[in-house]
């Protein structure tokens, strides 16, 4: 049976999800987490860190270590998010050949999308682990206001992960996905989404005959989790440095211990009322003096502390809700997304502005990851009718004369759509006109997205306004966008697909599809080889203690000496097997290192 | 292929185990034309029934003497190999039955440290009622109103004595010794000397002169081997407020807050972002330490 995996590719955490059986489940990974790090990272040996291992050694390893790269996907390089993640990032940007953005890893500079592809491949890797065949379809969800390049660069990210991405759907669509699961609801809903690095809010509406339509959508790309793990970093840091004089700002292992603590008791505080911040050792003093540190961090001091970072959550709500005219008394139910929708502050913020508690019924780390899943299931299910409506994330128009631009899809539209407006000639005697597709809600066109451009020639030379052109813009399901323009007149029409790039080319994605193959085949040897070297290894440790007692029972003899020094060269090759790295060699000698302790065994047990 | 052949001594009711002869020469690349089992002396087997019978006598009045027993009575029973002495069956299953006799009452019969013992807690106090001494003055006519209390033991010069005990221990070298007297003190009372006793433990056992010794790559140790391979996984066993007494530096902190019991070795390695060597001699030290395991 051939499954689709559903992966909610977060900004600083990733869930993958299978329907089995008709089943939702979301796999964990090797760790036994739910939810793996969105981080990579390159060692000083070159090795390529993935998650947990990579977030474990993110601040000492600060400039290798690449985290969030979900804000870089899809971004132009002087796009201004770009230059917000300029200000903060650890890890070193650069531009790349086709004004997209490129982060230098040790040696060598990687594609954002190659980076996330790295996310992809590991979530991959886990449900084949778990599914224990290969997966090659997959539904990846993206923020519903991601542009067409953004969803374009994680469906490329998808491709080089050895990924065919059938669907990209919108987070906060999988997220009531996964709750309307099972029920027929007709319900206005709203999803609160708090992750580890970004807020959302949207408000969707659901029907009985299974349509799903995101009716507004906004947020904050530099709001989450991590600012309030800061708040804590920040108070720990502080009384440290009243008490001891030591500021722990300045050494990188104690600032990876606090970020992990931090995080720890914000977790713990979901559940208790206090919580105690431990690091022994945390610093060598000047006096080279161990220094410990130990706080009690309560509920209501780390309330007081993040207060501002809730209200900040409250305000985007407000707004988002004023700008699409929707009351709240209006929402019927609340879902909440993401695992810091669990501390109590937050949700006691989100129940008092809407006037009823949330949704309990799904879990917020794997809502979204489920809801993917389980539209990969409906896509691939003869007979499903499941009907999933996206809608545009942004406004399309084109730029007019004086510079403005004239929308035709408004934002928040359900695709696929088709929008005609009649526009004129600006000037006498004017044969061509230009027609520049823009993304974006702001009047001047600058300050939006250039989708692509074409010009439509041939015109009648006439007064200025005296030729009609009609623009069409056409959304396929597939968020494809088409544009024509036609000259009423002639008849003369030209028209352009706004083909969405990641920034990359297609022989670099071809090149990176491939690197991509071969790093999951040598990642295949490199853990087969490693299972092997640590069942080898095992064995060498027992036999080896296994050598005394034989050597008591048979060692005075030829024969036992003999037999003795066999096993040791039994022991040799198997090392020398380790010190090659040669798979087939390993399992000779795991073979006769089994056999050797089976007969030591022997020996033993009838002393 | 050289063949090993041994005479067998006849006779050997019940039949050897079958298998384990051919393990052998799968496993050593040898072709054997007989079957494997324990070889030991002809000497012993009759002997090893009155070993457990004497056993039996001997234990508990006097623990030289089992300790003088088992050193003297015990020497035949690692026995010498000859290949041409091999013996099957009964005999090595009588002489494995003995040895098991004789190991049981050697537990019952485990001697207790008398330094130890002589530590275990104390009995309350007894409360003993003292009367005039009936020679040192006539018979009054009525006793003492109130009887006059003495205290069996100074409980504090008690304690005081067990902490020398303790020190005395500490400087000889005896730290399970020494530990074991530590907390007894700490059963007994919550005065914080058994924790000023567990810092003087503590810096004894791991001097700070220690660590930089121990942080040497130059030295020829296995640290692979010693952690049980890379593959390994470790799990910090000691409580937090041990590892406070014990004379760590921030590098060592941060290792311990690494381990999990879920990453191995080469994962710390790879996230602890220090020197490969210089992290494996710390996990090497921290395992001697028994921080971890």
């Amino acid at each position: 049976m051939e499954y689709v995996i559903g992966i909610d590719l977060g900004t600083t955490n990733s869930c993958v999800a299978v329907v089995q059986n008709g089943v939702p489940t979301v796999l964990p990974n090797r760790q036994g987490y739910k939810t793996t790090p969105s981080m990579i990272a390159m060692t000083e040996t070159k090795k390529r860190l993935v998650g947990h291992l990579a977030k474990r050694q993110s601040i000492t390893n600060a400039e290798f270590t690449v985290y969030a790269a979900k804000r870089l996907i899809g971004r132009k390089w002087n796009s201004e998010p770009i230059k917000q993640v300029l200000k903060s990032a650890s890890f070193k940007l650069v531009e790349g050949p086709h004004q997209d953005v490129r982060i230098e890893l040790r040696d060598r500079s990687y594609a954002v999308p190659e980076i996330s592809a790295m996310v992809l491949s590991e979530m991959k890797a886990i449900a084949e682990e778990y599914l224990g065949q290969e997966v090659h379809k997959a539904v990846i969800t993206v923020p519903a206001y991601f542009n067409d390049n953004q969803r374009q660069a994680t469906k490329d990210a998808g491709m080089i992960a050895g990924l065919e991405v059938i669907r990209i759907i919108n987070e906060p669509t999988a997220a009531a996905l996964a709750y309307g699961f099972g029920r027929r609801l007709d319900k206005q809903v709203a999803v609160y989404d708090l992750g580890g690095g970004t807020f959302d809010i949207s408000v969707l509406e659901m029907s009985s005959d299974g349509v799903f339509k995101v009716i507004s959508t906004a947020g904050d790309t530099f709001l989450g989790g991590e600012d309030w793990d800061t708040r804590i970093i920040d108070w720990l840091v502080d009384g440290f440095k009243s008490e001891h004089g030591v500021d722990l700002r300045g050494d990188r292992m104690a600032l990876q211990r606090l970020k992990d603590a931090a995080e720890k008791a914000k977790i713990e505080l979901s559940q208790q009322r206090e919580t105690e911040v431990n690091l022994p050792f945390i610093i060598t003093s000047g006096r080279n003096e161990a220094l410990h540190l130990q706080r009690v961090l309560t509920r209501a001091e780390f309330e007081q502390l993040t207060g501002d970072l809730v209200q900040r959550t409250v305000d985007i709500m407000d707004q988002t809700l004023d700008d699409a005219g929707i009351g709240r008394d209006e929402i019927e139910d609340v879902v909440l997304v993401g695992g810091m929708t669990r501390v109590p502050s937050i949700e006691r913020a989100v129940a008092q502005f809407f006037g009823r508690e949330p949704s309990k019924g799904v879990h917020p780390d794997e809502v979204v990851a489920l809801g993917a899943a389980i539209q990969g299931a409906a896509l691939v299910e003869q007979g499903n009718k499941m009907i999933l409506l996206d809608v545009t994330p942004h406004t399309l128009g084109v730029m007019v004369a004086g510079g403005a631009t004239e929308p035709l899809i408004p934002q928040n539209t359900t695709v696929p759509t088709a929008r005609t407006r009649t526009f004129t000639t600006s000037r006498d005697n004017q044969t061509a006109v230009k027609i520049l597709v823009m993304q974006g809600e702001h009047e001047r066109g600058a300050d939006n997205e250039l989708l692509g451009e074409f010009i439509l020639d041939g015109l009648r030379r006439a007064p200025a306004g005296s030729i009609e052109i009609d623009v069409t813009f056409d959304i396929n399901a597939d968020g494809i966008v088409s544009v024509r323009a036609k000259d009423l007149e002639t008849g003369r029409d030209q028209s352009i697909t706004v083909a969405a790039t990641s920034g990359l080319t297609k022989d670099e994605i071809r090149s990176m599809v491939e690197e991509g193959k071969r790093f999951a085949v040598d990642r295949k040897a490199g853990e087969e080889f490693e299972a092997k070297r640590q069942e080898v290894e095992g064995l060498i440790h027992e036999v080896e203690k296994m050598f005394v007692p034989v050597e008591k029972v048979v060692g005075s003899s030829d024969f036992g000496r003999d037999a003795l020094e066999r096993a040791r060269g039994v022991i040799e090759r198997a090392r020398q097997a380790v010190s090659k790295k040669d798979v087939m060699l390993l399992k000779e000698q795991s073979d006769a290192l089994s056999r050797t302790l089976r007969v030591f065994k022997g020996v033993v047990a009838r002393t | 292929m050289r063949r090993v052949v041994v005479p067998l001594a006849p006779p050997a009711p019940p039949p050897p185990p079958a298998g384990a002869s051919q393990d052998v020469a799968d496993a050593f690349g040898l072709d054997l034309d007989f079957d494997f089992a324990l070889p030991i002396e002809q000497s012993i087997p009759p002997q090893a029934p009155s070993m457990t019978d004497e056993r039996v006598r001997l234990e508990r009045p006097d623990p030289e003497v089992d300790l003088a027993f088992e050193s003297s009575q015990l020497k035949p029973i690692e026995p010498i190999i000859d290949e041409a002495a091999f013996e099957f069956g009964d005999a090595t299953e009588v002489w494995d039955g003995a040895a098991l006799d004789f190991s049981a009452p050697q537990d019952d019969s485990i001697d207790i440290d008398p330094m130890l013992e002589a530590e275990l807690p104390l009995p309350p106090p007894v409360l003993v009622p003292t009367y005039a001494p009936t020679t040192a003055a006539p018979m009054s006519s009525h006793p003492p109103a109130t009887p006059s209390l003495r205290p069996s033991v100074d409980v504090h010069a008690r304690r005081q004595q067990r902490a020398d005990r303790a020190r005395a221990l500490i400087a000889e070298g005896a730290f399970a010794d020494a530990l074991d007297l530590i907390e007894l003190l700490r059963a007994s009372s919550s005065d914080g000397l058994a924790d000023q006793l567990e810092a003087e433990w503590a810096r004894a056992q791991y001097p700070s002169q220690e660590a930089p010794r121990l942080l040497s790559a130059e030295a020829p140790v296995d640290y692979e081997s010693e952690l049980g391979g890379l593959g390994a996984t470790l799990s910090v066993i000691a409580q937090s407020a041990v590892i406070r007494t014990m004379d760590l530096d921030h590098r060592a902190g941060y290792l311990l807050s690494l381990l999990d019991g879920v990453s191995t070795v080469e994962d710390i390695i790879d996230v602890a972002s220090m020197p490969r060597e210089d992290t494996l001699a710390l996990l090497v030290d921290l395992k001697q330490r028994g921080l971890v395991q």
